[in-house]
Protein backbone atom coordinates (compact mmCIF):
# COMPACT_ATOMS: atom_id res chain seq x y z
CA UNK A 1 0.00 0.00 0.00
CA UNK A 2 1.60 3.29 -1.07
CA UNK A 3 1.49 6.38 1.14
CA UNK A 4 -1.42 8.06 -0.66
CA UNK A 5 -3.61 4.97 -0.40
CA UNK A 6 -2.57 4.55 3.21
CA UNK A 7 -3.69 8.10 4.05
CA UNK A 8 -7.03 7.64 2.27
CA UNK A 9 -7.59 4.34 4.09
CA UNK A 10 -6.88 6.00 7.41
CA UNK A 11 -9.23 8.91 6.65
CA UNK A 12 -12.16 6.65 5.68
CA UNK A 13 -11.62 4.51 8.77
CA UNK A 14 -11.46 7.52 11.06
CA UNK A 15 -14.34 9.43 9.43
CA UNK A 16 -17.09 7.92 11.66
CA UNK A 17 -15.01 8.66 14.76
CA UNK A 18 -14.31 12.25 13.76
CA UNK A 19 -17.95 12.99 12.85
CA UNK A 20 -19.44 11.29 15.92
CA UNK A 21 -16.71 12.70 18.19
CA UNK A 22 -17.32 16.29 17.05
CA UNK A 23 -21.07 15.80 17.31
CA UNK A 24 -20.74 14.49 20.87
CA UNK A 25 -18.46 17.39 21.83
CA UNK A 26 -20.96 19.89 20.43
CA UNK A 27 -23.81 18.20 22.35
CA UNK A 28 -21.81 18.18 25.59
CA UNK A 29 -21.08 21.89 25.12
CA UNK A 30 -24.69 22.90 24.39
CA UNK A 31 -25.98 20.63 27.17
CA UNK A 32 -23.76 22.25 29.76
CA UNK A 33 -23.68 25.88 28.64
CA UNK A 34 -27.13 26.66 27.15
CA UNK A 35 -29.78 28.73 28.95
CA UNK A 36 -32.29 26.61 30.84
CA UNK A 37 -36.05 26.80 30.14
CA UNK A 38 -38.82 25.21 32.16
CA UNK A 39 -41.59 23.99 29.82
CA UNK A 40 -44.84 22.11 30.44
CA UNK A 41 -45.20 18.97 28.30
CA UNK A 42 -47.87 16.43 27.44
CA UNK A 43 -47.49 12.96 25.97
CA UNK A 44 -48.40 11.10 22.80
CA UNK A 45 -47.40 7.84 21.03
CA UNK A 46 -44.98 6.34 23.58
CA UNK A 47 -42.95 3.77 21.60
CA UNK A 48 -40.41 3.49 18.83
CA UNK A 49 -38.68 0.36 17.62
CA UNK A 50 -35.12 1.55 17.08
CA UNK A 51 -34.68 3.66 20.17
CA UNK A 52 -36.25 1.26 22.65
CA UNK A 53 -38.38 2.91 25.33
CA UNK A 54 -38.97 6.63 25.44
CA UNK A 55 -41.73 9.07 26.06
CA UNK A 56 -42.90 11.08 23.11
CA UNK A 57 -43.62 14.53 24.44
CA UNK A 58 -45.22 17.65 23.04
CA UNK A 59 -44.15 21.06 24.37
CA UNK A 60 -47.04 23.19 25.63
CA UNK A 61 -45.54 26.61 24.93
CA UNK A 62 -48.79 28.52 25.43
CA UNK A 63 -49.13 27.30 29.02
CA UNK A 64 -48.61 30.20 31.43
CA UNK A 65 -46.13 28.12 33.43
CA UNK A 66 -43.88 27.51 30.39
CA UNK A 67 -40.82 29.71 29.93
CA UNK A 68 -39.67 30.75 26.51
CA UNK A 69 -37.34 33.32 24.97
CA UNK A 70 -39.16 36.62 24.66
CA UNK A 71 -37.93 37.29 21.13
CA UNK A 72 -39.28 34.01 19.72
CA UNK A 73 -42.75 33.21 18.39
CA UNK A 74 -44.28 29.80 19.24
CA UNK A 75 -43.91 28.78 15.57
CA UNK A 76 -40.12 29.16 15.87
CA UNK A 77 -39.87 26.76 18.80
CA UNK A 78 -39.61 22.96 18.80
CA UNK A 79 -42.91 21.10 18.87
CA UNK A 80 -42.02 17.60 20.00
CA UNK A 81 -39.36 15.82 22.03
CA UNK A 82 -38.37 12.35 23.06
CA UNK A 83 -37.32 11.50 26.57
CA UNK A 84 -35.53 8.18 26.96
CA UNK A 85 -36.40 6.25 30.08
CA UNK A 86 -35.25 2.92 31.53
CA UNK A 87 -37.16 -0.09 30.22
CA UNK A 88 -38.50 -1.07 33.66
CA UNK A 89 -40.19 2.31 34.31
CA UNK A 90 -41.42 3.13 30.82
CA UNK A 91 -44.82 1.52 31.21
CA UNK A 92 -45.57 3.25 34.55
CA UNK A 93 -44.49 6.65 33.23
CA UNK A 94 -46.65 6.12 30.18
CA UNK A 95 -49.60 5.28 32.45
CA UNK A 96 -48.99 8.42 34.54
CA UNK A 97 -48.93 10.52 31.39
CA UNK A 98 -52.12 8.95 30.10
CA UNK A 99 -53.95 9.42 33.41
CA UNK A 100 -53.30 13.17 33.19
CA UNK A 101 -53.40 13.64 36.98
CA UNK A 102 -49.79 14.85 37.22
CA UNK A 103 -48.12 17.86 35.64
CA UNK A 104 -45.20 16.87 33.42
CA UNK A 105 -42.55 19.45 32.62
CA UNK A 106 -38.98 19.53 31.35
CA UNK A 107 -35.83 21.53 31.91
CA UNK A 108 -34.48 22.13 28.44
CA UNK A 109 -31.91 23.96 26.34
CA UNK A 110 -32.81 25.67 23.07
CA UNK A 111 -30.57 25.98 20.04
CA UNK A 112 -32.31 27.26 16.93
CA UNK A 113 -35.49 25.32 16.36
CA UNK A 114 -34.09 22.35 18.23
CA UNK A 115 -34.52 21.47 21.86
CA UNK A 116 -32.50 19.26 24.15
CA UNK A 117 -34.06 18.03 27.36
CA UNK A 118 -31.88 18.16 30.46
CA UNK A 119 -34.35 16.60 32.89
CA UNK A 120 -37.95 15.51 33.24
CA UNK A 121 -40.00 16.73 36.19
CA UNK A 122 -43.33 15.45 37.46
CA UNK A 123 -45.23 17.88 39.67
CA UNK A 124 -42.06 19.94 39.92
CA UNK A 125 -39.95 17.06 41.31
CA UNK A 126 -37.46 14.76 39.52
CA UNK A 127 -39.44 12.07 37.75
CA UNK A 128 -37.81 9.23 39.75
CA UNK A 129 -39.11 10.72 43.01
CA UNK A 130 -42.66 11.26 41.75
CA UNK A 131 -42.74 7.85 40.12
CA UNK A 132 -41.75 6.14 43.38
CA UNK A 133 -44.53 8.02 45.22
CA UNK A 134 -47.06 7.11 42.49
CA UNK A 135 -46.07 3.44 42.64
CA UNK A 136 -46.28 3.44 46.45
CA UNK A 137 -49.71 5.05 46.28
CA UNK A 138 -50.93 2.47 43.77
CA UNK A 139 -49.61 -0.36 45.93
CA UNK A 140 -51.39 1.06 49.01
CA UNK A 141 -54.66 1.33 47.09
CA UNK A 142 -54.31 -2.25 45.91
CA UNK A 143 -53.75 -3.47 49.49
CA UNK A 144 -56.79 -1.52 50.71
CA UNK A 145 -58.96 -3.15 48.04
CA UNK A 146 -57.86 -6.63 49.08
CA UNK B 1 -21.93 -38.51 -1.53
CA UNK B 2 -18.58 -38.29 0.23
CA UNK B 3 -15.62 -36.69 -1.50
CA UNK B 4 -13.73 -39.99 -1.49
CA UNK B 5 -16.56 -41.86 -3.25
CA UNK B 6 -17.13 -39.04 -5.74
CA UNK B 7 -13.43 -39.02 -6.62
CA UNK B 8 -13.50 -42.80 -7.04
CA UNK B 9 -16.37 -42.40 -9.54
CA UNK B 10 -14.24 -39.92 -11.48
CA UNK B 11 -11.27 -42.32 -11.38
CA UNK B 12 -13.52 -45.13 -12.69
CA UNK B 13 -14.80 -42.82 -15.43
CA UNK B 14 -11.15 -42.03 -16.29
CA UNK B 15 -11.66 -38.33 -15.65
CA UNK B 16 -8.80 -38.21 -13.11
CA UNK B 17 -5.93 -40.55 -12.27
CA UNK B 18 -5.62 -42.60 -9.05
CA UNK B 19 -2.68 -40.53 -7.76
CA UNK B 20 -4.69 -37.31 -8.36
CA UNK B 21 -7.48 -38.78 -6.23
CA UNK B 22 -5.04 -39.52 -3.42
CA UNK B 23 -3.46 -36.07 -3.64
CA UNK B 24 -6.86 -34.37 -3.43
CA UNK B 25 -7.88 -36.47 -0.40
CA UNK B 26 -4.56 -35.72 1.35
CA UNK B 27 -4.96 -31.98 0.62
CA UNK B 28 -8.55 -31.88 1.97
CA UNK B 29 -7.45 -33.80 5.09
CA UNK B 30 -4.82 -31.17 5.92
CA UNK B 31 -7.20 -28.31 5.10
CA UNK B 32 -9.92 -29.61 7.41
CA UNK B 33 -7.62 -30.76 10.22
CA UNK B 34 -8.12 -27.61 12.34
CA UNK B 35 -11.77 -27.03 11.55
CA UNK B 36 -13.13 -28.34 14.87
CA UNK B 37 -10.57 -26.34 16.85
CA UNK B 38 -11.60 -23.13 15.04
CA UNK B 39 -15.28 -23.98 15.52
CA UNK B 40 -14.96 -24.46 19.29
CA UNK B 41 -12.70 -21.40 19.55
CA UNK B 42 -15.29 -19.17 17.85
CA UNK B 43 -18.11 -20.57 20.00
CA UNK B 44 -15.99 -19.83 23.10
CA UNK B 45 -15.33 -16.22 22.00
CA UNK B 46 -19.01 -15.75 21.13
CA UNK B 47 -20.05 -17.08 24.55
CA UNK B 48 -17.67 -14.67 26.35
CA UNK B 49 -18.91 -11.69 24.30
CA UNK B 50 -22.53 -12.67 24.92
CA UNK B 51 -21.84 -12.95 28.66
CA UNK B 52 -20.22 -9.48 28.74
CA UNK B 53 -23.13 -8.01 26.73
CA UNK B 54 -25.69 -9.52 29.13
CA UNK B 55 -23.87 -8.24 32.24
CA UNK B 56 -23.74 -4.74 30.70
CA UNK B 57 -27.40 -4.90 29.62
CA UNK B 58 -28.62 -5.97 33.08
CA UNK B 59 -26.76 -3.05 34.73
CA UNK B 60 -27.42 -0.56 31.94
CA UNK B 61 -29.25 2.01 34.11
CA UNK B 62 -26.51 1.97 36.74
CA UNK B 63 -23.73 2.77 34.25
CA UNK B 64 -22.97 6.53 34.05
CA UNK B 65 -23.58 8.13 30.65
CA UNK B 66 -19.90 9.10 30.25
CA UNK B 67 -18.82 5.52 30.79
CA UNK B 68 -21.39 4.19 28.31
CA UNK B 69 -20.23 6.61 25.64
CA UNK B 70 -16.55 6.18 26.41
CA UNK B 71 -16.90 2.39 26.43
CA UNK B 72 -18.70 2.37 23.11
CA UNK B 73 -16.15 4.67 21.47
CA UNK B 74 -13.36 2.43 22.83
CA UNK B 75 -14.91 -0.79 21.48
CA UNK B 76 -15.34 0.85 18.07
CA UNK B 77 -11.77 2.14 18.17
CA UNK B 78 -10.42 -1.34 18.96
CA UNK B 79 -12.37 -2.81 16.05
CA UNK B 80 -11.13 -0.05 13.73
CA UNK B 81 -7.58 -0.78 14.88
CA UNK B 82 -8.05 -4.48 14.02
CA UNK B 83 -9.36 -3.57 10.56
CA UNK B 84 -6.30 -1.37 10.09
CA UNK B 85 -3.89 -4.08 11.29
CA UNK B 86 -5.36 -6.68 8.94
CA UNK B 87 -5.85 -4.37 5.94
CA UNK B 88 -3.16 -5.94 3.73
CA UNK B 89 -3.14 -9.46 5.11
CA UNK B 90 -4.93 -11.91 2.78
CA UNK B 91 -4.81 -14.65 5.44
CA UNK B 92 -6.87 -12.43 7.73
CA UNK B 93 -9.49 -11.52 5.13
CA UNK B 94 -12.41 -13.43 6.76
CA UNK B 95 -11.50 -11.98 10.18
CA UNK B 96 -11.28 -8.47 8.75
CA UNK B 97 -14.65 -8.82 7.04
CA UNK B 98 -16.22 -10.02 10.30
CA UNK B 99 -14.70 -7.21 12.37
CA UNK B 100 -15.65 -4.62 9.73
CA UNK B 101 -19.22 -5.89 9.76
CA UNK B 102 -19.40 -5.58 13.57
CA UNK B 103 -17.81 -2.09 13.44
CA UNK B 104 -20.37 -1.08 10.82
CA UNK B 105 -23.27 -2.22 13.00
CA UNK B 106 -21.79 -0.76 16.19
CA UNK B 107 -21.46 2.66 14.55
CA UNK B 108 -25.26 2.69 14.24
CA UNK B 109 -25.70 1.64 17.87
CA UNK B 110 -23.25 4.41 18.87
CA UNK B 111 -25.43 6.98 17.08
CA UNK B 112 -28.49 5.56 18.87
CA UNK B 113 -26.63 5.77 22.20
CA UNK B 114 -25.66 9.42 21.61
CA UNK B 115 -29.31 10.15 20.81
CA UNK B 116 -30.42 8.41 24.01
CA UNK B 117 -27.88 10.05 26.32
CA UNK B 118 -28.44 13.58 25.01
CA UNK B 119 -32.22 13.13 24.72
CA UNK B 120 -32.25 13.99 21.02
CA UNK B 121 -35.59 14.17 19.27
CA UNK B 122 -34.51 13.24 15.75
CA UNK B 123 -36.29 10.67 13.63
CA UNK B 124 -34.99 7.14 12.99
CA UNK B 125 -34.33 7.85 9.32
CA UNK B 126 -32.05 10.75 10.28
CA UNK B 127 -29.91 8.42 12.41
CA UNK B 128 -29.79 5.88 9.56
CA UNK B 129 -28.87 8.63 7.08
CA UNK B 130 -25.97 9.81 9.22
CA UNK B 131 -24.79 6.22 9.79
CA UNK B 132 -24.99 5.29 6.12
CA UNK B 133 -23.03 8.28 4.82
CA UNK B 134 -20.27 8.28 7.43
CA UNK B 135 -19.65 4.54 7.12
CA UNK B 136 -19.99 4.20 3.34
CA UNK B 137 -16.40 5.27 2.52
CA UNK B 138 -15.11 2.79 5.12
CA UNK B 139 -17.14 -0.12 3.74
CA UNK B 140 -16.37 0.65 0.09
CA UNK B 141 -12.67 0.94 0.86
CA UNK B 142 -12.17 -2.04 3.15
CA UNK B 143 -14.90 -4.60 2.34
CA UNK B 144 -13.81 -7.21 -0.20
CA UNK B 145 -15.90 -10.29 0.61
CA UNK B 146 -19.06 -11.20 -1.22
CA UNK B 147 -21.42 -10.99 1.73
CA UNK B 148 -20.48 -7.63 3.19
CA UNK B 149 -20.29 -5.92 -0.19
CA UNK B 150 -23.64 -7.41 -1.20
CA UNK B 151 -25.17 -6.22 2.08
CA UNK B 152 -23.85 -2.69 1.55
CA UNK B 153 -24.99 -2.69 -2.09
CA UNK B 154 -28.51 -3.78 -1.05
CA UNK B 155 -28.63 -1.06 1.59
CA UNK B 156 -27.39 1.49 -0.96
CA UNK B 157 -30.02 0.38 -3.47
CA UNK B 158 -32.84 0.56 -0.96
CA UNK B 159 -31.80 3.51 1.14
CA UNK B 160 -30.42 6.07 -1.32
CA UNK B 161 -33.45 6.13 -3.70
CA UNK B 162 -35.76 6.16 -0.65
CA UNK B 163 -33.93 9.14 0.79
CA UNK B 164 -33.79 11.01 -2.53
CA UNK B 165 -37.47 10.31 -3.20
CA UNK B 166 -38.62 11.58 0.19
CA UNK B 167 -36.37 14.64 -0.04
CA UNK B 168 -37.93 15.49 -3.43
CA UNK B 169 -41.56 14.96 -2.48
CA UNK B 170 -41.31 16.64 0.92
CA UNK B 171 -43.98 19.31 0.91
CA UNK B 172 -45.39 18.30 -2.50
CA UNK B 173 -49.06 17.42 -2.21
CA UNK B 174 -49.72 16.74 -5.91
CA UNK B 175 -50.07 12.96 -6.36
CA UNK B 176 -49.09 13.04 -10.05
CA UNK B 177 -45.80 14.83 -9.29
CA UNK B 178 -45.01 12.30 -6.54
CA UNK B 179 -45.75 9.33 -8.85
CA UNK B 180 -43.58 10.72 -11.65
CA UNK B 181 -40.74 11.56 -9.24
CA UNK B 182 -40.88 7.91 -8.14
CA UNK B 183 -40.86 6.77 -11.78
CA UNK B 184 -37.84 8.96 -12.59
CA UNK B 185 -35.85 7.50 -9.68
CA UNK B 186 -36.94 3.94 -10.50
CA UNK B 187 -35.79 4.15 -14.14
CA UNK B 188 -32.55 5.98 -13.42
CA UNK B 189 -31.45 3.66 -10.63
CA UNK B 190 -30.78 0.44 -12.66
CA UNK B 191 -28.44 2.03 -15.24
CA UNK B 192 -26.72 3.96 -12.45
CA UNK B 193 -26.11 0.78 -10.43
CA UNK B 194 -25.05 -1.22 -13.45
CA UNK B 195 -22.59 1.37 -14.76
CA UNK B 196 -21.18 1.87 -11.27
CA UNK B 197 -20.59 -1.89 -11.16
CA UNK B 198 -18.74 -1.86 -14.48
CA UNK B 199 -16.28 0.90 -13.52
CA UNK B 200 -12.66 -0.12 -14.00
CA UNK B 201 -11.69 0.86 -10.48
CA UNK B 202 -14.27 -1.57 -9.05
CA UNK B 203 -13.49 -4.29 -11.58
CA UNK B 204 -9.80 -4.15 -10.69
CA UNK B 205 -9.90 -3.51 -6.95
CA UNK B 206 -13.37 -4.44 -5.65
CA UNK B 207 -14.71 -7.14 -8.02
CA UNK B 208 -17.22 -8.43 -5.46
CA UNK B 209 -18.70 -4.95 -5.00
CA UNK B 210 -18.85 -4.41 -8.76
CA UNK B 211 -20.63 -7.72 -9.23
CA UNK B 212 -23.15 -6.92 -6.46
CA UNK B 213 -23.95 -3.53 -8.00
CA UNK B 214 -24.39 -4.98 -11.49
CA UNK B 215 -26.64 -7.77 -10.19
CA UNK B 216 -28.72 -5.30 -8.20
CA UNK B 217 -29.02 -3.04 -11.25
CA UNK B 218 -30.55 -5.93 -13.19
CA UNK B 219 -32.83 -6.96 -10.29
CA UNK B 220 -34.09 -3.39 -9.83
CA UNK B 221 -34.66 -3.03 -13.59
CA UNK B 222 -36.68 -6.26 -13.65
CA UNK B 223 -38.65 -5.22 -10.56
CA UNK B 224 -39.37 -1.71 -11.86
CA UNK B 225 -40.66 -2.92 -15.23
CA UNK B 226 -42.72 -5.67 -13.58
CA UNK B 227 -44.37 -3.48 -10.95
CA UNK B 228 -45.06 -0.68 -13.44
CA UNK B 229 -47.64 -3.04 -14.97
CA UNK B 230 -49.70 -2.68 -11.78
CA UNK B 231 -50.64 0.80 -13.05
CA UNK B 232 -53.20 -0.92 -15.32
CA UNK B 233 -55.16 -1.88 -12.20
CA UNK B 234 -55.58 1.79 -11.21
CA UNK B 235 -59.15 2.84 -10.43
CA UNK B 236 -58.59 6.54 -10.95
CA UNK B 237 -56.25 8.53 -13.15
CA UNK B 238 -55.45 11.31 -10.69
CA UNK B 239 -51.75 10.41 -10.93
CA UNK B 240 -51.62 11.01 -14.70
CA UNK B 241 -49.76 13.92 -16.25
CA UNK B 242 -49.12 14.77 -19.87
CA UNK B 243 -47.73 11.72 -21.78
CA UNK B 244 -44.70 13.83 -22.69
CA UNK B 245 -43.39 13.70 -19.12
CA UNK B 246 -42.98 9.89 -18.81
CA UNK B 247 -41.51 9.87 -22.34
CA UNK B 248 -38.98 12.52 -21.27
CA UNK B 249 -38.24 10.59 -18.07
CA UNK B 250 -37.58 7.37 -20.02
CA UNK B 251 -35.67 9.06 -22.84
CA UNK B 252 -32.70 10.14 -20.74
CA UNK B 253 -31.63 6.67 -19.48
CA UNK B 254 -32.44 5.18 -22.91
CA UNK B 255 -30.09 7.61 -24.70
CA UNK B 256 -27.33 6.91 -22.17
CA UNK B 257 -27.83 3.15 -22.58
CA UNK B 258 -27.87 3.33 -26.39
CA UNK B 259 -24.63 5.31 -26.37
CA UNK B 260 -23.04 2.90 -23.91
CA UNK B 261 -24.11 -0.04 -26.05
CA UNK B 262 -21.84 1.18 -28.85
CA UNK B 263 -18.80 1.12 -26.58
CA UNK B 264 -16.30 -1.64 -27.36
CA UNK B 265 -15.64 -2.03 -23.68
CA UNK B 266 -18.58 -4.41 -23.23
CA UNK B 267 -18.79 -8.07 -24.30
CA UNK B 268 -21.91 -9.87 -25.61
CA UNK B 269 -23.17 -10.79 -22.14
CA UNK B 270 -22.80 -7.21 -20.91
CA UNK B 271 -24.49 -5.84 -24.05
CA UNK B 272 -27.41 -8.17 -23.38
CA UNK B 273 -27.69 -6.70 -19.90
CA UNK B 274 -27.60 -3.14 -21.30
CA UNK B 275 -30.41 -4.17 -23.67
CA UNK B 276 -32.29 -5.66 -20.74
CA UNK B 277 -32.08 -2.42 -18.72
CA UNK B 278 -33.05 -0.44 -21.82
CA UNK B 279 -36.05 -2.65 -22.38
CA UNK B 280 -37.01 -2.52 -18.68
CA UNK B 281 -36.91 1.30 -18.87
CA UNK B 282 -39.32 1.27 -21.80
CA UNK B 283 -41.65 -1.23 -20.12
CA UNK B 284 -41.56 0.84 -16.91
CA UNK B 285 -42.62 3.99 -18.77
CA UNK B 286 -45.19 2.52 -21.18
CA UNK B 287 -48.09 2.28 -18.68
CA UNK B 288 -47.59 5.95 -17.80
CA UNK B 289 -47.86 7.36 -21.30
CA UNK B 290 -50.11 4.72 -22.87
CA UNK B 291 -52.56 4.02 -20.07
CA UNK B 292 -55.59 1.87 -20.81
CA UNK B 293 -58.11 1.35 -18.01
CA UNK B 294 -58.15 -2.42 -18.58
CA UNK B 295 -56.49 -4.82 -16.12
CA UNK B 296 -55.90 -7.45 -18.86
CA UNK B 297 -53.18 -5.10 -20.14
CA UNK B 298 -51.23 -5.82 -16.97
CA UNK B 299 -50.93 -9.47 -18.02
CA UNK B 300 -49.91 -8.58 -21.56
CA UNK B 301 -47.34 -6.13 -20.21
CA UNK B 302 -45.92 -8.71 -17.79
CA UNK B 303 -45.72 -11.55 -20.30
CA UNK B 304 -44.28 -9.40 -23.08
CA UNK B 305 -41.61 -8.05 -20.75
CA UNK B 306 -40.58 -11.41 -19.30
CA UNK B 307 -40.53 -13.13 -22.70
CA UNK B 308 -38.27 -10.38 -24.02
CA UNK B 309 -36.11 -10.69 -20.86
CA UNK B 310 -35.96 -14.45 -21.48
CA UNK B 311 -34.57 -13.87 -24.99
CA UNK B 312 -31.95 -11.42 -23.70
CA UNK B 313 -30.89 -13.74 -20.88
CA UNK B 314 -30.61 -16.57 -23.40
CA UNK B 315 -28.44 -14.38 -25.64
CA UNK B 316 -26.23 -13.42 -22.72
CA UNK B 317 -25.81 -17.07 -21.67
CA UNK B 318 -27.64 -16.75 -18.32
CA UNK B 319 -29.35 -20.16 -18.33
CA UNK B 320 -30.72 -20.03 -14.79
CA UNK B 321 -32.38 -16.67 -15.46
CA UNK B 322 -34.01 -18.12 -18.58
CA UNK B 323 -35.63 -20.84 -16.43
CA UNK B 324 -36.90 -18.21 -13.97
CA UNK B 325 -38.40 -16.14 -16.83
CA UNK B 326 -40.27 -19.15 -18.20
CA UNK B 327 -41.58 -20.06 -14.73
CA UNK B 328 -42.80 -16.48 -14.14
CA UNK B 329 -44.56 -16.28 -17.50
CA UNK B 330 -46.30 -19.60 -16.80
CA UNK B 331 -47.39 -18.43 -13.36
CA UNK B 332 -48.67 -15.12 -14.72
CA UNK B 333 -50.60 -16.91 -17.45
CA UNK B 334 -52.30 -19.01 -14.81
CA UNK B 335 -53.19 -15.94 -12.72
CA UNK B 336 -54.24 -14.06 -15.85
CA UNK B 337 -56.66 -16.74 -16.93
CA UNK B 338 -58.15 -16.87 -13.45
CA UNK B 339 -58.59 -13.08 -13.60
CA UNK B 340 -60.02 -13.20 -17.09
CA UNK B 341 -62.36 -16.15 -16.94
CA UNK B 342 -63.07 -16.14 -13.24
CA UNK B 343 -63.33 -19.91 -12.82
CA UNK B 344 -61.03 -22.93 -12.99
CA UNK B 345 -63.19 -24.51 -15.70
CA UNK B 346 -63.03 -21.56 -18.07
CA UNK B 347 -59.37 -20.99 -17.23
CA UNK B 348 -58.74 -24.59 -18.21
CA UNK B 349 -60.14 -23.87 -21.69
CA UNK B 350 -58.01 -20.74 -21.82
CA UNK B 351 -54.87 -22.76 -21.03
CA UNK B 352 -55.67 -25.35 -23.69
CA UNK B 353 -56.18 -22.55 -26.19
CA UNK B 354 -52.90 -20.80 -25.35
CA UNK B 355 -51.08 -24.15 -25.37
CA UNK B 356 -52.37 -24.84 -28.89
CA UNK B 357 -51.36 -21.34 -29.98
CA UNK B 358 -47.83 -21.78 -28.58
CA UNK B 359 -47.38 -25.21 -30.23
CA UNK B 360 -48.72 -23.74 -33.48
CA UNK B 361 -46.22 -20.88 -33.24
CA UNK B 362 -43.29 -23.27 -32.70
CA UNK B 363 -44.50 -25.42 -35.66
CA UNK B 364 -44.89 -22.37 -37.89
CA UNK B 365 -41.48 -20.98 -36.85
CA UNK B 366 -39.80 -24.31 -37.70
CA UNK B 367 -41.44 -24.35 -41.15
CA UNK B 368 -40.58 -20.72 -41.84
CA UNK B 369 -36.95 -21.38 -40.89
CA UNK B 370 -36.81 -24.49 -43.11
CA UNK B 371 -38.43 -22.60 -46.00
CA UNK B 372 -35.95 -19.75 -45.65
CA UNK B 373 -33.00 -22.18 -45.57
CA UNK B 374 -34.29 -23.89 -48.75
CA UNK B 375 -34.72 -20.55 -50.50
CA UNK B 376 -31.23 -19.56 -49.39
CA UNK B 377 -29.79 -22.83 -50.78
CA UNK B 378 -31.67 -22.38 -54.06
Amino acid sequence: MNNRRKIIALIVLLLPFVVLGLWTAQLVYSFSSGKNYHVIVEGYDPRDLLHGKYLNLRYVWNDARSERPAEKQIGDLPIRAKFYVPERVAYDLETMLREGKNIFSVEMVLYGKMGQIRSLLIDGKPWQESLDAWRQNRQDQSHERH
Amino acid sequence: MSLSRKLQYWVDARLIAQDQRENIIAYEKIRNANRWKHGFGYIGILSILLGIALIIASNWQAIPADLKLGGHFTVNAVLAWLVWQWRDNPDRLPHREGVLFVLWGLTLTLIALIGQIFQLSGETYEAVRLWFWITTPMIVWFAQGRYLTALWAILFTVYVPYDIFFSIIEGIENEAVRVHAGLAIAVLLPPLLWFMGTQKVLRDHRPALGQSLRTLGIIVALGTATFAGAVYYADNTGWMLSPIIPIAIGAFPCIILLLARKSREFDTGQRSMIDLILMATLFACVPFFAFVPFSFMAMIHFIAFWLAACVLFQRGGFDRAVGICIALVTLRLFIGFLELFGSMMMSGFGFILIGLVLIGLVYAARHVKKWMQERGAA
